[in-house]
């Protein structure tokens, strides 16, 4: 109940507030009801055309391309708005349309151009984009000549329609040559890559890709047949010195005493000399034979080169020589000591050995030493190697991505060739405009009639709220803190109460006749839009 | 409360203006107020006494009930010591200082146990004698400035008990009056002469001019006036200031568009 009081006071305050300031509520409402009214008769009027495009696509065709590289139709409808748009096209509507957008320098033709693009607006249809299926789209040109906005959008659409299939095309083209260009520098890179990873292992021949303990064991391995081979080679060491040892108590020849009858072969009776002569052959046989079998340094060769050396020398000398050294009944022969030579081949082949083992230490030091310098800068090593192996890996992974995109590439650009994935349809046609889009006379005016009760219920409240001075007894109470003995009526007798009365009934009649003639307007604003019944002029 | 009583009502909170019809014409010349002075007290009004003078042209109306209210609570802050010299005072003129001074006289000179006398002092731009349809010949000035007797200025109107002091020919020098000694003389002299005269004074504004605060040095209380819709917090504040150590009796506000009491009879029954 208080609630109910506390709001019928409220209305009351404010009813009081609205009949105190009436004037300036009248005033001011009907003055925005003006510009608002008469505002939507003075602004430039603005006629739009529309038409409706569709994208029609092949029912067969679409299936098998989804997926492909190239989205047919979702990216493309992105394009279309900004080729609509485009200078190049607008320019050519311009050209085709002749006179009527005719330019006289760069600088006008340019901002006819931006004004057209203001002008142009290119939106998905609902429908359209309730089924998933953005392929229904609206283009919208504003001007102020109905006529002219017609003739535009329609020359517009034309020539979208009859540019597409060359711009699909283009497309089309132009993915194949991106991806194909992108192909080529990846094979490029591949092949770089390639090429890195051959001068890596060229500089780094030891570098094989194993594992850290892999490299640990085969270090180990070095060191084990580097420690055999050491003490191999301390044996053979003191071999060969036992050797020289036992050579040195050998001596390389030995002598015996040969009496010529004995020294001459069975059954040979000839000389002394002759019997060396053919002995000698017998040697040189001999000789012969070996080397047959055996390398010159074998010891029976050399043995045998030995004695063909001591025989030919006996006979190279003279023979009184050989006579008085002769004078005994037999003859001194000196002979090789077959020990001596064994020994000496013994340390010979002992030298070898020795040779051999400290050939095979050597090398066993020098892979330990390569290992452990690998196993040092092993890591960078991977870390280089790891990184040619991710790029080449990438690369050819990209380039075999690439090279599948572009045969799909293929596919499609030789589908869009034979034109057999879209085509664009003019399913509304552009009608020549009736009214104008703005302004929307009624809107306006409803709009004025709205505005007009607010703002002047405002200018009222305003006007009372900046008015500082007394309104009712509490506020004197409160600001004076004095009683308020009386508080009395405005007095105002019949004839005044009636002048004042017949003076607000002229200005309510004033007021009711103006609001009439704009209501009339609107009336007649409705007949022609909803109607077509055209009463007025303008 | 019937359909009539709804309407009348609601037209009471919206346009809260007491509607008075229109007084008959009287046949009385103009020079009314001479004929009053000879002691012939008229029957009917003069011709020219202002509608707003309610106490007497519509003697029964709601506004007329509400000065009764006012004259009410005058005579009991009054009564008791009998401070009955009374300056109507406002902050700036147009106010309704002189329309409640004369009211508020007629309202006690009504009542049956007291007599009044109105004094014009605002002696720059004296208005009661308009108001009442008279046309004095001397009033407080020449008194102030002259060897005048005070019998000699008083007017005894149409209403019973209710004698009027004009303010004179308009002076110049009006604050230097109301300050002279004469001036506090013949406050004495009034204020003495009978044991159950009030005398209202209707005062300049008091922040224009300076006659005000004269006056109010001899007065045993002030009523402050405001009008709806026009008096200044800000001038009413500077005025009241001015009267700080004077007896102020309350606030009159005139002009009121809202209903007092929603048992206010509207004007079109009372009258």
């Amino acid at each position: 109940m208080p609630d109910n009081i506390a709001f019928r006071a409220t209305i009351d305050h404010y009813t009081q507030v609205l009949v105190r300031r009436k004037y300036i509520a009248l005033a001011v409402g009907l003055a925005v009801l003006s510009v608002f009214t008469w505002g939507s008769f003075i602004m430039p009027k603005v006629y739009e055309a529309s038409s409706t495009v569709t994208i029609e696509k092949s029912g067969l065709i679409n299936p098998l391309m989804e997926g492909v590289g190239v989205s047919p139709t979702e990216a493309r409808l992105r394009k279309i708005r900004s080729t609509i748009a485009s200078r190049s096209t607008i320019a050519q509507v311009i050209e085709k349309l002749g006179p009527a957008y005719a330019t006289e320098n760069e600088t006008q033709f340019n901002g006819l151009i931006k004004k057209i693009q203001s002008n142009l607006k290119i939106t998905v249809r609902e429908e359209g984009e309730r089924r998933g299926d953005p392929d229904l789209f609206t283009i919208e040109y504003r001007g102020g000549d109905p006529l002219e906005v017609k003739n535009f959008i329609e020359t517009l659409v034309k020539e979208f329609i009859n540019q597409s299939v060359l711009y699909q095309n283009m497309d089309a083209e132009g993915v194949y040559r991106f991806i194909d260009s992108q192909l080529e520098e990846y094979k490029i890179k591949l092949e770089y890559s390639d090429k890195s990873i051959r001068e890596f292992l060229e500089q780094n021949p030891t570098m094989v890709p194993q594992s850290e303990e892999t490299i640990a064991r085969r270090i180990e391995n070095f060191q084990v047949a580097y420690i055999e081979g050491s003490i191999q080679l301390k044996e053979l060491l003191q071999k060969r010195e036992n050797l020289r040892k036992q050579l040195t108590g050998e001596k390389e020849l030995s002598v015996a005493f040969i009496s010529e009858s004995s020294y001459s072969p069975a059954g040979f009776k000839g000389t002394s000399e002759d019997r060396q002569k053919e002995h000698l052959n017998t040697l040189n046989n001999e000789l012969m034979l070996l080397l047959t079998k055996y390398t010159i340094d074998h010891p029976d060769v050399l043995r045998l080169q030995s004695e063909i050396n001591e025989i030919q020398s006996q006979l190279a000398k003279p023979k009184e020589k050989r006579n008085n050294s002769g004078s005994v009944s037999g003859s001194e022969m000196r002979t090789l000591n077959p020990v001596y030579h064994r020994i000496k081949e013994e340390l010979s082949k002992t030298d070898m050995e020795i040779d051999a083992v400290r050939a095979r230490v050597d090398e066993l030091t020098k892979r330990q030493s390569e290992g452990r310098a690998v196993l040092e800068r092993m890591p960078k090593e991977q870390e280089e190697w790891t990184k040619l192996r991710r790029d080449r890996t990438a690369y050819q992974h990209i380039y075999d991505e690439l090279l599948q995109k572009r045969e799909s590439a293929r596919v499609s650009k030789n589908l869009e060739m034979s034109d057999s994935t879209m085509i664009f349809r003019m399913i509304d046609s552009p009608i020549l405009p009736r009214f104008p889009v703005s302004p929307n006379r009624i809107q306006w005016i409803v709009f004025g009639f709205l505005m007009g009760i607010v703002s002047a219920f405002g200018a009222a409240v305003g006007r009372d709220y900046l008015d500082p001075s007394y309104k009712n007894e509490q506020t004197i109470q409160d600001d004076l803190h004095l009683p308020v003995l009386a508080s009395i009526p405005l007095i105002r007798t019949a004839t005044d109460h009636h002048a004042k009365t017949k003076f607000d009934n002229k200005i309510y009649a004033l007021a009711a006749i103006y609001c009439t003639l704009i209501g009339l307007l609107l009336f007649i604003e409705i007949l022609y839009r909803y109607l077509g019944i055209r009463l007025l002029p303008f | 409360m019937n359909s009539t009583e709804q309407v009348s009502v609601k037209r009471i909170k919206i346009d809260a203006a007491v509607v008075l019809p229109d007084r008959p014409r009287s046949k009385i010349p103009d020079h009314f107020a001479l004929s009053i002075w000879q002691g012939t007290e008229a029957e009917t009004l003069p011709a020219k006494v202002s509608h707003r003078i309610v106490g007497r042209t519509h003697p029964f109306s709601s506004v007329v009930e509400e000065y009764k209210k006012l004259r009410i609570k005058i005579l009991s802050a009054t009564q008791k010591k009998f401070r009955n010299t009374i300056m109507v005072a406002s902050a700036q003129s147009g106010e309704g200082k002189t329309v409640t001074a004369i009211n508020l006289a007629i309202s006690i000179a009504q009542s049956l146990d007291h007599t009044v006398l109105l004094v014009d002092a605002d002696l720059r731009q004296p208005s009661i004698h308009t108001y009442l349809g008279i046309n004095p010949h001397y009033g407080l000035s020449d008194y102030l400035t002259s060897r005048l007797n005070l019998s000699d200025i008083l007017i005894k109107t149409w209403i019973k008990n209710l004698v009027f002091l004009p303010a004179g020919t308009p002076q110049r020098n009006s604050s230097e009056l109301l300050a002279s000694r004469r001036m506090r003389d013949l406050v004495q002299e009034v204020k003495n002469r009978y044991r159950d005269r009030y005398v209202i004074f209707d005062s300049p504004p008091l922040l224009p001019i300076a006659d005000g605060l004269s006056l109010s040095e001899y007065m045993d209380g002030v009523l402050f006036i405001t009008l709806a819709e026009k008096t200044n917090p800000v001038f009413a504040k500077q005025a009241l200031a001015h009267l700080k150590n004077r007896n102020i009796l309350g606030v009159v506000y005139n002009g009121s568009r809202q209903s007092t009491s929603p048992y206010q009879y509207p004007s079109y029954y009372t009258i």
